[in-house]
């Protein structure tokens, strides 16, 4: 059961490759700023994304989000 | 009604907050709402206790950093803590906090301690910053979307409205944001739009919601 919600919330592989295109294309001179974590550049997004740790998974989860929000309101839409 | 904010500030993160945080008090100011705001150095354990305690505002916005357990003050000192949760300073409080995951946790343990409300985020709190309006917070057009739309529940609430109420308005103002960025398109739109979906999926209301402050 716990192996089954584990691959359900897994990201699918091409979601790292994504959100490493979409963080790549900020201009230099924007940040984010991550609760606790503080305000990060893109080369600092980029290392996480990289290491695919916490902080990498959530800015992957985001950008997969909102990729699929886009492509409901396209299919709304008239 | 008397209402206390935190304002610590030593990084971008909590400038921008305690900026951002004009709006409110401006608000309050023009509708004769007492304010307590407790700034810098200041936003420590002892010193807000001490506030809370003395003044009793029934309206607690913590601005600052935090995580599923804690809400930060000053250098990242724990201020409100399911670790040490003194149930005098939470009972019958209404509470806004910006504090990262502060919701998901210490939310929960407040309303059981007798918070009539929390509302925060369940997960991080996140905005744009534009590095070259940083010195100049309430100038930086990229984060305003994020402030602006976080900033009206509380606003809502000074204004007179139901919590729930003002919770669903706080919603409204993220639509109109993602809205405006879908129709408009700017340069930084595809990098904004990711983290308003987010913080609007993640801002939560616990407790009650069918009442007004006054």
């Amino acid at each position: 059961m716990m192996m089954k919600m584990e691959e359900k919330n897994k990201l699918p592989e091409e979601a790292w490759g994504i959100a490493k295109f979409r963080i790549e294309a900020m201009p230099k001179t924007l940040k984010l700023s991550i609760g606790s974590t503080g305000a990060l550049n893109k080369d600092q997004l980029i290392d996480h994304i990289e290491k695919r740790d916490d902080i990498g998974k959530m800015i992957a989860e985001a950008q997969i989000n909102f990729l699929r929000t886009f492509k409901r309101n396209l299919r709304a839409s008239p | 009604m008397t209402v206390l904010i935190t304002k610590p500030r030593y990084d971008d993160t909590t400038a921008y907050l305690s900026e951002w945080s004009k709006e409110v008090t401006d608000n309050c100011k023009d509708r004769g709402i007492k304010i307590l705001e407790v700034e810098n150095e200041n936003v420590n354990k002892i010193t807000v206790e001490n506030f809370i305690k003395s003044q009793n505002p029934t309206f607690l916005v913590f601005n600052g950093h935090g995580d599923p357990e804690t809400i930060y003050g000053q250098h990242n000192k724990p201020l409100l803590s399911v670790e040490d949760l003194d149930k005098d300073v939470v009972s019958e409080k209404i509470i806004h906090s910006f504090s990262c995951s502060s919701a998901s946790i210490l939310g929960t343990e407040c309303i059981n301690a007798g918070c009539k409300t929390f509302i925060g985020y369940d997960n991080e709190f996140i905005f744009i910053i534009d590095t070259t309006r940083s010195t100049q917070p309430l100038k930086d057009e990229s984060a305003k979307p994020f402030l602006e739309s976080a900033n009206q529940v509380v606003i809502s609430i000074i204004k007179g409205n139901e919590i729930g109420e003002a919770f669903e308005m706080s919603q409204a103002k993220y639509d109109k944001w993602i809205e405006y960025y879908n129709a408009h398109y700017p340069e930084e739109a595809p990098h904004i739009l990711p983290w308003l979906i987010w913080d609007k999926i993640h801002q939560v209301i616990l407790g009650q919601k069918n009442f007004k402050v006054y």
